[in-house]
């Protein structure tokens, strides 16, 4: 080992050239593996930054409503809507558009039931809606008014008239709440 | 007097409003009307429609139902809005990736 290293200088010792050139090798490998692996680190982070920027660049394409509803609610939001479209193209005799305002006023109810504002308590609630606080107030407001019509009209306090305007205005808002859903403005 | 008669003094352009309100109109006192028509005549619209109101409940559901839909219909139009903007957001978002793709690739 001691000859192997040896480039003319005593047989005993191994000159110091030889020793320090050996240092200085040592040295530049350790650089360079660090430069390498900081190369492959900074390349680690540009595909994850471009990857991420391409996830929110296909969402954004995507497009998020201001109204979200899960799988269930989705397909009563979408039921509730073709009854309305169905119904408002029908007159309803006196009895039956009493009857209507009743189930209108439990189906806006439990819209406004289900929607929150909290991201998380929509992930991990029972709650049905996630939206914004404009549609939360939208909802609160339609539950609540569409309520005090339906104990109205129990006790007989509007005209039949004024029962199918207000009918004709509650399937007016199943369908526009489907359209906050799929992000239709008409 | 019934709907039938009120509708036939009117125009045929106000008939649908008689639909309407024709029935709690009629309902009206002679005296209610009159005090409605002079709250109209001085100017007083807030108190006339304070008036029609109370004696008109229909109406103001009526007016309320009206006002949230049109709300609604606002809210809904924001919305789509938004979602278009989204939209073109990610669109110039892909078309910078796609820039930065296309000259890693040497083109």
């Amino acid at each position: 080992m001691t000859n192997e290293l040896n480039l003319g200088g005593s047989s005993t010792r191994p000159t110091g050239t030889i020793t320090s050139t050996n240092l200085v090798c040592t040295n530049t490998s350790t650089k360079r593996k660090r430069t390498i692996d900081r190369r492959r680190l900074i390349n680690a982070a540009v595909l994850a930054l471009v990857l991420a920027g391409i996830i929110v660049a296909l969402l954004l394409l995507a497009g998020c409503s201001g109204l979200q509803a899960k799988p269930l609610m989705a397909a009563k939001i979408d039921n509730n809507a073709v009854c309305a479209k169905i119904a408002q193209a029908t007159s309803q005799p006196v009895g039956e558009a009493k009857t209507s305002l009743h189930v209108n006023a439990l189906a806006l109810e439990g819209y406004y039931r289900a929607s929150t504002i909290n991201l998380f308590a929509y992930w991990f609630s029972d709650k049905e809606i996630f939206c914004t606080s404009r549609y939360y107030k939208l909802l609160q407001k339609m539950a609540i008014s569409s309520a005090a019509w339906d104990l109205n009209a129990t006790k007989n306090k509007y005209s039949d008239a004024t029962i199918q305007a207000l009918l004709k205005e509650e399937y007016l808002w199943f369908g526009l709440v489907k359209n906050a859903r799929d992000g239709v403005g008409e | 007097m019934t709907i039938i008669e009120l509708k036939a003094k009117l125009p045929a352009s106000l008939q649908s409003w008689a639909n309407i309100y024709g029935e709690d109109i009629l309902a009206m006192s002679g005296e209610e009307i009159r005090n409605l028509i002079i709250l109209l005549a001085v100017g007083n619209e807030f108190g006339a429609y304070n008036l029609l109101c109370e004696k008109m409940p229909g109406l103001a559901a009526v007016a309320e139902a009206q006002a949230i839909t049109a709300e609604l219909e606002a809210a809904n139009k924001g919305n789509a809005d938004s979602i278009a903007l989204q939209r073109a957001a990610g669109t110039a978002l892909l078309r910078v990736f796609l820039v930065l793709a296309l000259a890693v690739a040497g083109f």
